[in-house]
């Protein structure tokens, strides 16, 4: 017994992984609460897109030596801008405008890693995801931007709701569907962000559908999905976290795992239809 | 109804390609009229070259309750969509209230056809009705008890009370319809458009929309609903707009859907569809006896 309460309680005797675990927290809510909208909305794609994208933003920062939360944040704003603007505009589908886009910035990205030199970060790190790496700076920037959006998905809730159900009605009801869009778009940069440094660039995407579709599945309300894909978004983070420490895996596919197993076994026996 | 001097709503009758009936019967008919609640003049819409809409001028309401009729592709939907700015036209001009369709959004409530409504979102009934008041309660904040007392009374006009916890996805499309038109209610709009409101809808929430279509027109609301069912069109709306891209028609019902305008709209073989009418009439009269 006292062994198990040790395995639990121990890793946390390190500081790095107090941050860890902070961090591990907030990505598990954070992700599959906006990722609420990523499924209901059929925005996955998108979500991987805008992961990819922002990872000039991340080598810059880390290229200028200060945070690269600080390149990544404006480039995946700026990215999200952009693909709405480019597909209103052009007249190419939406989905091949968020093909380009995160095949040119993913690849922009790849280069200016190769090319850097005494750049302080793995190319592994980059695209799996280190929790075990944050720092305190890290830890503090995270926080801001989970509170920061939460507030606004909260302040903004019925309209995104009204928006994300029947678009047409709600654009004639006099709501500025436009802006409701691109702010969605916007929080889901910021998540994205956030959620890099745990699950790295190419798994984002399983934080953000997978508690999500198999809250979906188990509760009614969009709230209740919510709040539950918080809760199991939890467990995968934490989960994965501690398989991280102890079999010395990257943080992105040990938390992926994790969720992927809470969703298998639930798909399995419950069916949704719409 | 009012709606055309009988000289007027004879040469209508007579001459379906005439255009600008509305228009034309309130000065005829020299009624004092409020400012009509839609007013369209010569509205020409295309899309990449190929017109969707041929210069359709009619006026309608307040206190009209009009069917917009046409085969598939005829611009039931474009005109619709014109009507709540949704789309802007190539030429012509469209009043809502004496305004421009967006500076009038928010006067009408509009119900969009089913495959434009996100049916995997998770959202009760009651919830979708609020949606009706989301302009009124304002950006950041809460519905208060004056807007659930106007959802719950909303619900119970159109029989849906006992479903207000539902999903609207598990809900069948009647009930769904039910719910829109609930969620039209709450938004206290003087318009309610509906694009394609009646495929799908059961007879009993058919009878339940109508009913409440018919206090709304009673109360100075104008409805306009583009629907493919030509069978108790007649019963149903004091109105109709006749569409094949042009307008081929537009007036109390049964004056206005002559064999000539049926032609013009559906082609060679009207027969087949005017004999259908009055058949499916019948066939429910026998039911009641």
């Amino acid at each position: 017994m006292d062994t198990i309460i040790d395995a639990i309680y121990d890793p946390f005797r390190h500081g790095f992984m107090v941050r860890a675990l902070v961090v591990s927290l907030l990505v598990g809510i954070m992700c599959p609460v906006i990722g609420s909208y990523v499924v209901t909305r059929r925005l996955a794609f998108m979500g991987d897109a805008l992961s990819h994208a922002i990872m000039p933003g991340l080598v810059g920062g880390f290229l200028i030596g200060i945070s690269p939360f600080a390149g990544a944040i404006p480039v995946g704003i700026g990215v999200a801008l952009l693909i709405g603007v480019v597909s209103r505009r052009t007249g190419v589908s939406e989905d091949t405008t968020i093909g380009i886009m995160f095949a040119g910035l993913f690849a922009l990205g790849l280069t200016m890693l190769t090319k850097a030199d005494g750049i302080p970060v793995d190319l592994e790190d980059i695209l799996l995801g280190q929790v075990l790496a944050v720092s305190p700076a890290d830890v503090y920037v995270t926080l801001g931007l989970a509170a920061g959006v939460l507030t606004a998905l909260a302040l903004l809730h019925k309209e995104l709701v009204f928006a994300s159900f029947d678009p047409i009605g709600a654009t004639v009801a006099g709501l500025p569907t436009a802006a409701l869009d691109y702010a969605l778009l916007v929080l889901l940069a910021l998540v994205i962000v956030l959620a890099v440094q745990a699950v790295g660039v190419v798994l984002v995407m399983a934080m953000l559908v997978t508690p999500a579709a198999t809250a979906y599945l188990l509760v009614r309300g969009f709230i209740p999905m919510m709040a539950l894909s918080a809760l199991l978004g939890v467990v995968a983070a934490i989960g994965g976290l501690y398989l991280s420490f102890y079999y010395n895996l990257p943080s992105g596919p040990a938390m992926t795992l994790v969720a992927t197993g809470l969703f298998l076994p639930v798909a399995a026996v419950r069916r949704r239809t719409a | 109804m009012g709606l055309l001097g009988s000289k007027t709503k004879e040469r209508a009758a007579q001459d379906p390609t005439w255009e600008n009936a509305g228009e034309k019967a309130w000065e005829k008919t020299g009624e004092a009229q409020a400012t009509p609640a839609i007013k369209v003049e010569n509205l020409t819409v295309e899309f990449n070259g190929s017109l969707a809409l041929d210069d359709v001028s009619f006026e309608a309401g307040p206190g009209m309750l009009v069917s917009v009729v046409g085969p598939n592709g005829s611009g039931k939907s474009t005109l619709m969509r014109a009507l709540v700015g949704l789309v802007a036209p190539t030429s012509g001009s469209i009043r809502i209230n004496g305004l421009s369709p967006i500076k009038a959004r928010g006067q009408i409530a509009y119900v969009p056809q089913r495959e434009h409504v996100n049916w995997r979102f998770p959202i009760t009934a009651l919830d979708v009705v609020m949606q009706g008041r989301t302009r009124s309660i304002g950006l950041f904040k809460m519905p208060g008890r004056g807007d659930k007392e106007i959802v719950r009374q909303a619900l119970e006009r159109v029989h849906m009370q006992d479903r207000a916890n539902a999903l609207v996805q598990e809900l069948s499309g009647g009930q769904r319809q039910r719910v829109f038109v609930a969620r039209a209610l709450a938004q206290e709009a003087s318009i309610i458009l509906l694009d394609e409101a009646m495929s799908g809808v059961d007879v009993v929430s058919q009878e339940t929309l109508f009913e409440v279509f018919n206090e709304l027109r009673d109360e100075g609301k104008t409805i306009a609903v583009a629907t493919h069912d030509l069978a108790e069109l007649a019963d149903r709306y004091d109105t109709c707009l006749c569409l094949n891209c042009r307008m081929c028609g537009y007036g109390p019902v049964e004056s206005t859907l002559t064999p000539a305008v049926l032609e013009q709209m559906y082609g060679a073989s009207p027969s087949h569809i005017h004999h259908h009418v009055p058949a499916i009439g019948e066939e429910d009269h026998g039911h009641d006896h």
